[in-house]
């Protein structure tokens, strides 16, 4: 089975099978364009916006999902639901805050449909209970507003408060 | 390196791309937006920078009946925010007459047709500052009393016999579109708008009310003309929209619009 490598951002080069490694939209770009299907398993994919630790975490994810039917085209009304994630991906997905926003953005730069809806959820879920004042702590997330800033915000969207 | 620790890079939260923090904040009830509107400018500029981004249109979709967003009710509501804004505005289900009822749609009210009753409604939010503008008109017979203006929580919303309910203590303040009087602490405070031969209330006409807690004054615009200042010293109260009507089975329907445009 052929085999592709790619090269994270800090010059490690983890490997999987083609197969697998098309499933980033981005690798499946490139392997495509360059014919590296055809060629020996020497050349190198690189992915400079992604290092190796969240590398080595999308392509077991993506070797568990690789037979998994494409995702059905949204259904625009349909009620965006947030329980469900499957087992596994609630497994991998048992991260601090940071390893997530970096899944997270591996998968928007790999565009990964199915990785960036789940971590998206995950975020989501991890949203929902919590106050404003906790959130930012929650996330890491330096609050940048001036206390006028705040306030003004506050008021501007009172009408969004509990119904 | 070390992204592979518990806590990760600090502040990757407060970078994550627009259309990615998109995508999280269309999984959120309009409460949880409230609270993420308040982590920082970046959150804060993606949900609120767009007023018709996927977050809005799906939010709008999911909570406004189809009856209203099928129709042209909210037709001068430029954005799908606009949209959600107004629901959250609308009459509420909790506090009106026991002989009204809100549509499916979720903006128009309904009188049943009761007979010796005065019925009215309050809105679902009210005003104890800034500038506010809703239409409101009537889609069915006025009968001889049709109220539209604003009152206090404490004004009744019922009462026996037809009269106007919405003016007739100091809790409230109307204007009858039947007569054209003023009405507050039950007493006529003169016709408006002041002038000869005004015309009369139009069935399904569009009245636009503009509450400035600011200046402490109620106005009245019909078409885009503005008609003049018809009540002013109102208290430093939680004022709501409010209308009271005593026709059998006629409608009334009102959709809020937020800031008036005008300076």
């Amino acid at each position: 089975m052929p085999s592709v490598k790619a090269q994270s951002s800090d010059g490690e080069i983890p490997e999987a099978d083609v197969e697998v490694a098309k499933q980033p939209v981005t690798i499946k770009t490139m392997v495509e364009d360059l014919r590296m299907d055809d060629a020996g398993g020497n050349d190198l994919v690189p992915l400079p916006n992604v290092n190796a630790a969240i590398l080595k975490q999308v392509i077991p994810r993506c070797t568990h999902h690789k037979d998994d039917p494409p995702p059905p085209e949204d259904d625009e009304n349909k009620e965006k639901r947030t329980d469900c994630v499957s087992v596994w991906d609630q497994e991998l997905l048992k991260v601090g805050q940071g390893t997530l926003f970096e899944l997270i953005l591996a998968a928007n730069y790999l565009d990964m449909k199915g990785l960036l809806d789940v971590t998206c959820k995950t975020v989501a879920n991890r949203i929902k209970g919590k106050t404003p004042e906790e959130l930012p702590k929650t996330f890491n997330i330096k609050n940048d507003f001036t206390e006028e800033e705040e306030a003004r915000v506050r008021k501007e969207n009172q009408w969004c408060g509990e119904k | 390196g070390g992204a592979g620790s518990g806590s990760g890079s600090a502040g990757a939260g407060g970078r994550l791309p627009s259309r990615v923090l998109e995508l999280v904040f269309s999984y959120l009830e309009l409460s949880e937006l409230r609270s993420c509107a308040l982590v920082c400018k970046h959150w804060y500029r993606c949900l609120h920078g767009d007023e018709n981004s996927e977050v809005w249109r799906s939010l709008c979709a999911r909570s406004l009946a189809e009856e209203a967003l099928r129709t042209d009710i909210l037709c001068n509501l430029p954005s799908y925010k606009a949209k959600v804004r107004a629901f959250q505005h609308a009459f509420s289900t909790n506090d009106c007459s026991r002989n009204v009822y809100i549509k499916k749609n979720g903006f128009t009210l309904h009188r049943n047709p009761i007979a010796q009753s005065t019925d009215g409604a309050r809105t679902k939010i009210g005003f104890s500052e800034g500038r506010h503008a809703w239409e409101v008109w009537w889609e069915g017979p006025l009968g001889t009393v049709a109220v539209i203006g604003i009152a206090t929580k404490r004004a009744p919303m019922q009462c026996q016999g037809y009269v106007a309910l919405l003016g007739s203590d100091d809790q409230s303040w109307g204007w009858n579109l039947v007569d054209n009087n003023l009405l507050h602490n039950g007493e006529v405070n003169g016709s408006f708008p002041q002038c000869n031969n005004a015309p009369k209330y139009q069935i399904g006409e569009r009245i636009r009310v503009i509450l400035d807690m600011e200046d402490k004054t109620l106005a009245f615009e019909r078409g885009y003309e503005f008609l003049g200042v018809a009540f002013r010293g109102l208290p430093k109260a939680c004022l709501y929209p409010a209308v009271s009507a005593v026709y059998g089975n006629t409608e009334v329907t009102l959709v809020y619009l937020g800031k008036p445009l005008d300076g």
